[in-house]
């Protein structure tokens, strides 16, 4: 079965977190939009190509790399290429699959992982959401709909940025929702 | 010592140019070995923040790049 490699997912299977609170379920997982990993995408696959084709444009050009080093060289020096090249791939992969934003049904949490041994975890209840809105500029994000969602909260952590999610409104308005359920319920309930 | 006539010669025929390849293969193994391993120690670190369906995929692909990057190191020792 193939994994759901969805940005946008209402009520998400197999997701926990460490710090999820009796109660607390997760209502909404966002990702940044699948189109913000065509570049890098784009990317692995030219240079996947390229490395074949170099044996054809060395011979087009008149290189020939055999008189420079020996063909057990010329091998290994493929293979550290590819070699590089799964492993960025993987890099870039995980750093979006684990760039996520989830709503609760008490909190907002972002994980941010931008890049190589960077971290950081905010989360922010309900209850502190002063303000939701929703941007999206450009006919890219207007193409494919996705854009930014901005928190503005009364916690420690003054404003969350969901960067490049998917459907930016109906995030906006999701939060609104659950924010407004959540200001319904009498304090220190978790449901 | 004698002196190769162009570069192509020199690339070719001397043990220098052969030692060269060999230290920037193995400098590029211990480099990558740090990076495949730190890439894995992330994922770990990844996935103890959040729970997800594929971290397992995703840390066996990690653990695939570490063992390539020794296959890599073999392959240096034995056919260089």
């Amino acid at each position: 079965m193939l994994p759901n490699l969805s940005s946008f997912w209402f009520e998400p299977e197999g997701f926990s977190f460490p710090t999820e609170e009796q109660g607390e379920k997760i209502v909404l997982l966002l990702r940044a939009h699948p189109v913000t990993l065509l570049p890098a995408t784009f990317f692995v696959f030219v240079l996947f190509f390229l490395g074949f084709l170099s044996i054809v444009l060395f011979g087009i050009v008149g290189i020939n790399l055999s008189a420079f080093l020996p063909m057990r060289e010329i091998a290994l020096i493929y293979f550290a290429y590819y070699l590089s090249l799964f492993g960025y791939a993987i890099f870039r992969f995980s750093l979006w699959y684990f760039n996520i934003y989830l709503v609760t049904n008490e909190r907002i949490i972002d994980f941010d992982f931008y890049r190589f041994l960077y971290r950081e975890i905010s989360d922010t209840p309900l209850s502190k959401i002063q303000d939701v809105s929703s941007k999206t500029s450009g006919p890219i994000q207007t193409f494919f709909n996705f854009g930014y969602v901005y928190t503005q909260t009364a916690a420690e952590t003054p404003r969350f940025v969901f960067e490049n999610v998917p459907n930016p409104d109906r995030v906006a308005k999701e939060i609104s929702v659950q924010a407004r359920l959540e200001e319904a319920e009498p304090r220190g309930v978790v449901s | 010592m004698e002196v190769p006539a162009n570069f192509s010669d020199f690339l070719n025929f001397s043990p220098a140019a052969n030692l060269v390849t060999k230290i920037i293969l193995i400098a590029f193994f211990f480099l990558y070995l740090f990076f495949a391993f730190l890439l894995t120690r992330e994922l770990t670190l990844m996935s103890s923040s959040i729970k997800t369906p594929l971290e397992r995929h995703l840390k066996m692909l990690s653990y695939l790049n570490v063992f390539l990057a020794f296959l890599f190191f073999l392959a240096a020792i034995f056919l260089i």
